[in-house]
């Protein structure tokens, strides 16, 4: 069967400088992938080339959605396609509410999967009302300016809510456990979880074993350097928290 | 709501033919003639012809003067300027204005009068019956100056004098149209008045003057708009507007300017706010070839408020030079200015904000900032704030940036499916809409930021 995600040998530069060396990987809907890696080892990286941002340069190998290969792609036809990048530091846009561009991106979304028919304004509500419950956010939020202002806890609620909206088939969450107290934590891993399931792929990019009290990986890989050195069960995230990832370090090169 | 009959004599009709005069031919006698044509009272064609004098002997500001350094007009053909126009008849009603004015002026029910000028003529007055018992003065001028002269007299000139620099002058000697609005003490007007300036003939030049005086506890919004759809030929169109607000007064002034882009368009913009008493100036700069602009708050009563937001929007060749003046005369007062613009193609913008806090305005509490967003590398933005202050127990801040549409922005709204260009428009309007939503009738603020959107859109 074809992957839903599949990365191929994949090296990506920024600024010309070689960050990721051969990185591959296949995720799945219904699967949760955790990677985990130092600073440095390039789990941004992956993030933003996935997501096509122009400023990371695939230099070799394919990012496949679907079998298709997605790596020429502008951000917006891979946005539509149904690939979700929860961003580790959201960009604040001030004058643009939440709910305006909620609006629009759902529509673009809906667009491109057939549906020409922009959802009715009332059923838009009452969706934004749903999932803003579901993250434990005030009714307020909707007429708020993206990220403008919003705690570090808001800003992950706010991109989890963005990823309960769109429902994307694949969602990469670059770090949405960092910066967080115990309870935002418990909040933001609440909201992934509801969404998780069949229709969902998840690769969650994380520095921390913490997140993974919350949000149950059935595979987590270890990335250094631009390569991922070792792939497992969510044993290999305890293994990681004995060790340290210098212990993984020695023990590939062994 | 009730279209009045104006007073104004029946007019020659002098046609836009050769046999116009031209500003550079212009003597005495074609000065009087406008006065008579335009009705003027004694009191008025005095003044006309004194500002005249002025004017003939003052010369035009040079790039030696530090407002017209970067804005050269010594090249522009005055002389060729035409200041009458072809007599246009007064209408009866709002409907029958032509089309294209349908949309400036707005719904009947948000608004509470309206003055129309085309050309060089009004051609439509409407006020609200409730204007006469409340006492409120609102007509053309000359109309006015014979309704209310001592009124005219007392406020006409009072805020920006003829004799200020040659455009005052001109303005004052070739006055044409224009509006007169006084709200007696402790009235308050519920709905916004609308004072239209538009243009249709070819080469005719426009004075608008516009008076405002708001007297002790009076409430007032007041909508001046300048609008044409770019007939041929160039346009001009040199104006003033002074108002006051006295103490414990409130107005709401919003100006929008949507000329077409064959228009020339130098005005002076001052506001006197008393003690204790609010103002709040929108805005909106879209068209013209050619904009300079002083829009100048003093505050000469303690306590006074005095709050800018405005917003421009250059494109293609347009050239926008704008000063902002913050006159803090008296202590305890506050000011708070935000000036924010987008500049596509080739335009070009200037911004020059001062600050000055006078020696005995302790307590003073200023603010200014100037934002510019440049979408293309062929445009130009220049911001120069400034500083002047001579207490020593005072709050200012100022600042100014100019900057493009950040491509994280872009990168964000673009990976949640939106396309290139609906993020980009995104962004643009988002960096407006802090000055677009407070600006006053919805009907007008839906007419801005549609606007504003058409210019983003390119």
């Amino acid at each position: 069967m074809t992957p839903t995600l599949h990365i191929k040998d994949l090296h990506v530069a920024v600024e010309g400088k070689p960050i990721l060396k051969g990185l591959s990987l296949s995720v799945n809907k219904g699967e949760i992938h955790a990677i985990m890696g130092p600073n440095g080892s390039g789990k941004s990286t992956l993030a933003n080339a996935l997501m096509g941002n122009p400023k990371y340069e695939i230099t070799s190998g394919q990012v496949l959605f679907h079998g298709e290969d997605i790596s020429e792609w502008a951000a917006d036809e891979r946005g539509r396609k149904g690939l979700f990048l929860a961003f580790q530091y959201p960009t604040a846009i001030p004058g643009v509410s939440v709910a305006n561009f909620l609006r629009m991106a759902l529509q673009a979304r809906r667009k491109a999967a057939g549906d020409e028919k922009p959802l009715p304004p009332k059923e838009f509500r009452k969706l934004m009302k749903e999932k803003m419950a579901l993250l434990r956010v005030d009714d307020s939020f909707a007429g708020r300016y993206i990220n403008d202002g919003f705690s570090g806890g808001e800003k992950k609620r706010a991109e989890i809510l963005q990823m309960a909206m769109l429902r994307p088939e694949i969602a990469v969450l670059d770090e949405t456990d960092s910066g967080l107290d115990i309870d935002a934590l418990r909040i933001v891993s609440e909201g992934v979880n509801a969404l998780a399931g069949p229709d969902l792929g998840v690769l969650l990019i994380t520095h921390y074993q913490r997140i993974l009290n919350y949000i149950k990986p059935q595979f987590v890989h270890v990335l250094v350097d631009g390569r991922i050195v070792k792939s497992g069960g969510s044993e290999l995230a305890h293994e990681l928290e004995a060790h340290g990832y210098d212990g993984i370090r020695e023990a590939s090169a062994a | 709501m009730n279209p009045t009959e104006t007073t104004t004599p029946a007019r020659a009709g002098a046609p836009a033919t050769d046999a116009t005069p031209r500003l550079g031919s212009m003597t005495q006698n074609d000065v009087a003639a406008i006065a008579a044509r335009g009705g003027d009272t004694e009191f008025l064609a005095k003044r006309r012809t004194a500002a005249w004098r002025w004017y003939q002997d003052t010369p035009f500001p040079s790039r030696l003067d530090e407002l017209w350094r970067r804005t050269d007009i010594s090249k522009f053909k005055w002389e060729d300027v035409i200041p009458t126009c072809p007599a246009h008849p007064m209408v009866t009603s709002a409907s029958a204005l032509p089309a294209s004015l349908q949309e400036a002026i707005g719904p009947a029910e948000e608004r509470s009068a309206l003055l129309v000028q085309i050309d060089a003529e009004t051609v439509y007055a409407e006020r609200a019956d409730t204007f006469a018992a409340q006492g409120i003065t609102f007509a053309p001028i000359a109309e006015a100056a014979r309704l209310q002269p001592a009124l005219v007299e007392r406020y006409l000139g009072a805020t920006v004098r003829p004799d200020e620099n040659r455009f005052t002058g001109m303005n004052a000697a070739l006055r044409s149209g224009g509006a007169f609005l006084h709200v007696p003490k402790g009235v308050r007007v519920e709905r916004p008045i609308r004072i239209v300036v538009s243009r249709q003939t070819p080469n005719v030049a426009q004075f608008p003057h516009i008076v405002v005086a708001l007297e002790e506890g009076a409430e007032a919004t007041v909508i001046e708009e300048y609008v044409s759809s770019g007939e041929p030929g160039i346009g001009v169109c040199v104006g003033v507007t002074e108002l006051t607000v006295g103490d414990a007064a409130s107005l709401h002034f919003a100006t929008f300017q949507r000329w077409g882009g064959n228009v020339y368009h130098f005005g002076t913009e001052r506001v006197r706010v008393g003690r204790d008493s609010r103002f709040h100036w929108t805005v909106t700069e879209l068209g013209g070839k050619l904009r300079k602009a002083d829009f100048e708050m003093f505050l000469e009563g303690e306590g006074a408020e005095a709050k800018l937001s405005g917003c421009y929007f250059g494109s293609e060749t347009q050239h926008f030079d704008f000063h902002t003046f913050q006159n803090h005369k008296v202590g305890h007062g506050v000011s708070d200015l935000l000036f924010k613009g987008a500049l596509r193609s080739r335009a070009r913008t200037i911004y020059q904000g001062l600050i000055k806090i006078h020696r005995d305005a302790q307590r003073s509490d200023a603010y200014q900032a100037n934002r510019n967003l440049i979408l293309s590398n062929k445009a130009r933005a220049d911001s120069i704030p400034s500083l002047e202050i001579e207490a020593n127990d005072v709050r200012c801040t100022h600042g100014a940036t100019v900057g493009q549409v950040d491509d994280e922005q872009i990168f964000y709204l673009m990976s949640r499916g939106l396309n290139r260009h609906d993020a980009e428009m995104l962004v643009i309007g988002g960096f407006f809409t802090p000055v677009l939503d407070r600006i006053p009738a919805e009907s007008l603020r839906a007419l801005v930021t549609a606007a504003v959107e058409r210019k983003a859109d390119g």
